[in-house]
């Protein structure tokens, strides 16, 4: 069943952040432009994926001809159901496997080049590591991969972890002993060792609780902040709205919807209006105009309406009326209610 | 997660690389260099008068064209060897080293090692024989035992646990990391080898220098008992020997492992470990062999033949590095028997690794 995000907000301008899906905390001046003007970085075309047992002809098809384009410096947003070729797309970006047709590019070059892993970096869901290391072996052995000098791994190192914030007294446990929590900050730490141009995430916030996802979301919106461009594939679909700036809604392995967020969701459609200090003259007005209205239990009345153009005519009605505005609520449609409608189009 | 933290910026502020490939270092060009040249010493010294047995020997005075395979199989891997490569192979090793049975087996092994002397009993007069035949058979199997475990766990896991999408989305190449694996898996059994290895020629020295009633006695060599140093020297090239079977059985289990199930792959090692160890009768069932007059001696005819002559060429003919009863009959094992071995085992591993990088290079994870 369809659920609609509530979003609470002072003013217009608030509001149309909140129906973009703009995370309110970050500063609008840092943000690159989110509608995908940038250089494309990872290009698919046609891209087809068939999974054949050995020795047989007939083959479980993961993916039917995905084009997609990621362009530099925003959130790229993969969702789909379990099964809907969400991890073979990601394993054919990262070159773990061959496409059975179609092309992939990434940085202008195939997905496996040394020359692209350099550049990348990659959170897997439920990652996992060598148990019998501790948080520092960890990076250091992934830092050595990219031939770093004893220094620099260290301070890297130390760097990263601050920067998932991993408990001091935990960095010297073995990795076998973490939470799975914990063991996804590792995880978000080898991907960000190398100051990657290009971010893979996996259900980042898979095991985090909720302080740990909310941290989670803000360095993503952090590392697009510095130019940087990420790939995420979340089930969780408020998570993606809220970050992503493209998305990709993928079902048995066919493209559904693609587009910026606004795009998929379009505007808010529904509104209430919080007012205080109504008196019943003006309800009785209001009522003449055709606005709906219901008295709440602690006297303020809450105004409905349906569109943006009868939300500023209300807006302007109650401050006519010498009532004040306590609070405006926007319901606008979720990639949640996009995603199941695409999903439930195509058969499922 | 500090969003905003001074971590984060510091992480901005730093400069990118310009190159795109990671550069190998000139120390580890030169150290490649150095073990380059040292490998070419060593055919130069075989093609001159290595090849030649001792006074008395005449069973490996011959030369074949996996003598040069040998060094040049011993080449490649040096060059293949890249830091990244040689990063895989040092995690393997302190992976391998820290699982609790690999340390229980090797401390099981130094202890029976170490008292071994205790155990030449069970054969009153040739106590010193005994006790070579009994020390060595016990590391042979010991440290067969780690190659095929160990062997056979090498990639598999990796994949289970999905540790690999984490190390191949980094700039490692899939030749990289299994030449690393195979690496690492060679010097973890080099360690355990010598380490047992040790243990043994201290105990064997202990026992000799106290059955001989004094070091002099037994480093010297009378008639039909070798000195003490005789003795080492010999042990020593007889455990050499095994590290040269070690690292076909690694390269064994590893190409197998990539192919059938865990289980299946300890089988068929053992399986191939038990039928090259008989080589020389393949060699004997399949004609291979002449008469005192130079004819060709069939002993089994038809398809059965034509089978056993398979199992002669396919199998790696590891009987030559089980050199205990050359040990046992004060037989000295000489360079050009020990290349004999490791040329035509260095071949059988590079065909190994090379149909072991085909099946890996395809794979899908």
């Amino acid at each position: 069943m369809p659920t609609a995000e509530t979003t609470t907000v002072a003013n217009d301008t608030a509001i149309n952040s909140a129906m973009n899906g703009a995370a309110p905390n970050m500063n609008a001046e840092s943000q690159p432009p989110r509608d995908g003007a940038g250089e494309i970085i990872i290009q698919t075309t046609d891209l087809r994926k068939v999974y054949r047992a050995p020795f047989t002809r007939e083959g479980k098809t993961a993916l039917q001809g995905l084009t997609i384009d990621v362009r530099q410096g925003e959130i790229f947003g993969l969702v789909g159901p379990n099964g809907s070729g969400k991890t073979t797309t990601l394993k054919l970006l990262l070159g773990l496997i061959k496409p059975t047709s179609g092309q992939v590019s990434v940085f202008g070059r195939g997905p496996d080049d040394v020359a692209v892993k350099k550049r990348i970096g990659f959170l897997p869901d439920g990652p996992y590591f060598y148990d019998y290391l501790n948080s520092y072996e960890v990076l250091d052995f992934y830092g050595r991969l990219f031939a770093y000098s004893a220094e620099e791994r260290a301070r890297r190192s130390e760097q990263m972890l601050d920067l998932v914030a991993l408990n001091k007294a935990d960095r010297k446990r073995p990795i076998r002993t973490y939470s799975k929590g914990m063991m996804q900050r590792v995880g978000l730490a080898q991907a960000l060792l190398n100051d990657p141009e290009l971010l893979f995430l996996d259900e980042p916030t898979t095991g985090l609780d909720p302080i740990g996802a909310r941290q989670m979301k803000d360095t993503i919106l952090n590392v697009r902040a510095m130019g940087k461009t990420v790939l995420l594939c979340s089930h969780l679909l408020a998570d993606v709205q809220a970050v992503c700036d493209r998305v990709a809604i993928i079902s048995e392995g066919q493209l559904m919807k693609f587009g910026t967020v606004p795009e998929l969701v379009g505007p808010s459609q529904r509104f209430e209006v919080f007012a205080a200090g109504v008196s019943d003259g003006t309800l009785a007005e209001a009522g003449q105009k055709g606005y709906r209205y219901d008295r709440q239990s602690d006297g303020n009345v809450a105004f409905h309406v349906n569109s943006s153009e009868q939300l500023d005519e209300l807006l302007t009605f109650v401050r006519d009326a010498k009532a004040r505005t306590v609070d405006v609520k926007g319901y606008s449609e979720t990639l949640e209610d996009v995603f199941i409608r695409s999903v439930k189009s195509d058969g499922r | 997660m500090s969003a905003s933290s001074p971590a984060m910026n510091q992480m901005a502020a730093a400069p990118r690389p310009a190159d795109e490939r990671i550069e190998i270092p000139a120390s580890w060009r030169i150290g490649q260099a150095i073990i380059s040249l040292v490998i070419v010493a060593m055919a130069v010294y075989y093609y001159t008068i290595g090849w030649k047995s001792p006074s008395g020997e005449t069973e490996a005075n011959t030369r074949t064209v996996f003598d040069a395979t040998g060094f040049l199989v011993l080449l490649g891997l040096t060059w293949l060897t890249t830091p990244t490569a040689g990063v895989i192979a040092l995690t393997t090793f302190q992976e391998a080293l820290r699982r609790r049975w690999m340390t229980a087996l090797l401390a099981f092994g130094l202890v029976i090692v170490a008292l071994s002397s205790f155990f030449t009993w069970m054969q009153p007069g040739e106590e010193q024989k005994f006790l070579r035949d009994f020390g060595l058979g016990f590391i042979i199997i010991l440290t067969i035992l780690m190659a095929i475990f160990l062997g056979v766990a090498l990639v598999p896991p990796e994949i289970e646990r999905r540790t690999i999408f984490t190390i191949l989305s980094k700039p490692v190449t899939r030749q990289e990391f299994l030449i690393g694996k195979f690496l690492g898996l060679c010097w973890t059994l080099f360690v355990n080898l010598a380490l047992m290895g040790l243990m043994f020629l201290i105990s064997y020295a202990i026992f000799k220098i106290r059955i001989e009633k004094g070091l002099g006695a037994a480093m010297s060599s009378a008639e039909g008992h070798p000195g003490l140093i005789f003795d080492i020297s010999n042990i020593t090239r007889a455990l050499m020997l095994q590290m040269g079977q070690l690292a076909v059985l690694s390269a064994l289990a590893l190409m197998l492992s990539l192919v059938v199930s865990s289980i299946t792959a300890i089988v068929f090692c053992f399986v191939i470990y038990f039928g090259g160890q008989a080589s020389s009768y393949w060699e004997h069932l399949s004609g291979a062999e002449k008469d005192e007059h130079g004819d060709h001696v069939e002993h089994v005819k038809g398809p059965i033949q034509g089978l056993v002559k398979a199992a002669y060429f396919v199998l790696p003919r590891l009987d030559r590095f089980d050199v205990r009863e050359r040990l046992v009959n004060d037989m000295p094992v000489a360079f050009n028997y020990m290349w004999k071995a490791f040329g035509s085992g260095l071949t059988y591993v590079a065909v190994l690794l090379a149909i072991a990088y085909l099946i890996f290079s395809d794979r899908e994870f």
